[in-house]
């Protein structure tokens, strides 16, 4: 393997494999989404893919990816005998709602564009919001910090979530227009 | 606003539903596609708002993507050399009992290195301290050079039986992906395909603990218990098992008593190395008891299973296709 061409694959590796680790992430474990990013980024590493054009490039190793999740939980349901199966099923519909997403979900900015959206939120909902993502903490906890009921806690981090969607700000343009 | 099932997605999403309020869940889910697209729409926000205090290490991840890439370089080559002969003369014996395999520069601190064949009986590997280890079909098997100075550690990937010497002051590890099994002297069996989502951990004596980046807490088991826990979505369980059914394997034999057709052959096929394809939904769930023995063919258990359930089956080499 010669120098440049490890430079390329390099680059292209640290540009796109975030989404698609997190992408994968939403359906495996982590350990599981790291392989199959991997095995992907093997399998074309030998072709002449990591040259072609941007948006042709994320469309290969997004639906690349995307069936390697669907091979991966069709495996899991084989395997499944002591343990629910819907889970893996709604996994599977998930996936399937991700359809064509690329162009959405391969979008470096998307995250930046919804922060921007958090901070357009009510006081109330923004804070209770940023304690669940930014400190992660679950309802339970961050009623118990505010001193309000889980239900309240629910019902906001809900309620900003359906602002955030409803927002019609670019990123859902990009999330769902097309699905 | 329905504030019934905002309480339903946020649990589910931050993972804090209790059993019934999981049925519930997916009750409201399953109701319609638009429960579904909204839930979907929701969780897709929710995931992208989540990412952003959970970094990932993409420098880290590049370099063992390239060390995967070194190492499939290298065992295609070795694989090269050693030519097909060399499986041609391990089929004509017909014992591929234990191949060993060394690896001097790679990585200088794996002592050994082993892979568990297709041998009537389990192979057994004898550790220095006397540990004795089974190891299932297609399992892969090492410890490092250091093993036994301050701790004995071991890696497995595939399916192994300990039988581990006692010797308090050195911690016996068994690293698997994702989960480390520490141990005091004792006898246990640990299922762990790295194409499976099931990990199984069936404790026969003395005590264990269980541990891993992926558990909230580690899992302490008692003779006669088993751990299963899915990878996959993280569900994990502990129940009290018949040992002898987890370990008859490494005398040869596999004994299901009760099982789903499904989970026997899915159990058949790492023993066998075949795939296998159900083409009846009912079949899969019909319930055997039986045992087979490694050494037969799988045309003898397809005979086997067939004596008491009319089947069809075709064997097409490493496929076996199976209808009603």
């Amino acid at each position: 393997m010669d120098s440049d061409s490890t430079d390329l694959y390099r680059k292209v590796y640290l540009e796109y494999a975030p989404m698609l680790l997190r992408f994968a992430e939403k359906f495996v474990s982590p350990f599981y989404a790291e392989d199959i990013v991997h095995d992907v980024f093997l399998k074309l590493w030998d072709r002449q893919v990591f040259l072609l054009p941007e948006n042709e490039l994320k469309r290969v190793l997004f639906v690349a990816v995307r069936n390697a999740c669907f091979d991966q939980l069709r495996k899991f349901n084989l395997e499944q005998e002591y343990l629910d199966k819907s889970i893996i099923q709604l996994k599977l519909d998930e996936l399937e709602f991700y359809e064509n997403a690329e162009q959405q979900f391969m979008q470096k900015e998307l995250l930046a564009l919804l922060l921007q959206k958090v901070e357009e939120l009510p006081e109330r909902s923004r804070e209770i919001f940023k304690l669940s993502y930014l400190e992660g903490l679950k309802a339970a906890e961050i009623a118990d910090r505010l001193d309000l009921s889980v239900r309240t806690v629910e019902n906001q981090l809900y309620r900003a979530l359906l602002h955030l969607r409803k927002s019609g700000s670019r990123i859902f343009l990009y999330l769902f227009t097309f699905l | 606003m329905n504030n019934d099932y905002s309480h339903l997605i946020i649990g589910y999403l931050q993972g804090t539903l209790s059993t019934e309020e999981m049925v519930a869940f997916r009750t409201w889910v399953n109701a319609g596609p638009d429960h579904k697209k909204l839930f979907f729409e929701v969780k897709a926000v929710y995931d992208a708002c989540l990412s952003e205090n959970r970094a990932i290490d993409i420098n880290g991840s590049w370099l063992r993507l390239l060390k995967k890439k070194q190492q499939s370089k290298r065992y295609f080559t070795l694989l090269k050399r050693a030519g097909s002969y060399a499986a041609t003369i391990l089929l004509a014996i017909g014992i591929t009992s234990l191949l060993f395999i060394w690896i001097p520069d790679r990585t200088e601190t794996i002592a050994s290195r082993y892979i568990g064949g297709d041998g009537l009986e389990a192979d057994v590997v004898i550790l220095p301290d006397g540990t004795q280890v089974s190891l299932g079909s297609k399992t892969t098997f090492y410890y490092e050079s250091g093993y036994g100075k301050s701790q004995r550690k071991v890696f497995l990937e595939g399916e192994a039986y300990f039988e581990v010497a006692a010797n308090k002051k050195k911690p016996f590890i068994v690293q698997l992906n994702g989960q480390a099994i520490e141990v005091l002297g004792t006898k246990f069996n640990v299922m762990a395909y790295p194409t499976d989502s099931l990990f199984t951990t069936t404790l026969l004596e003395g005590s264990i603990r269980i541990s891993g980046d992926n558990l909230s807490r580690s899992v302490v088991l008692k003779p006669n218990q088993q751990f299963i826990l899915n990878r996959n979505n993280l569900a994990a369980k502990v129940h009290q098992v018949d040992v002898s059914q987890f370990i008859s394997w490494t005398s040869g034999y596999y004994y299901f008593p009760e099982q789903r057709l499904e989970s026997i052959l899915h159990r058949l096929s790492h023993v066998y190395g075949v795939t296998f394809a159900v083409h009846s939904e009912k079949l899969n769930n019909t319930v055997f008891t039986g045992t087979f023995y490694r050494g037969q063919s799988i045309k003898d258990i397809m005979e086997i299973i067939h004596l008491s359930v009319p089947i069809k089956y075709i064997i097409d080499e490493q496929h076996v296709s199976i209808y009603d």
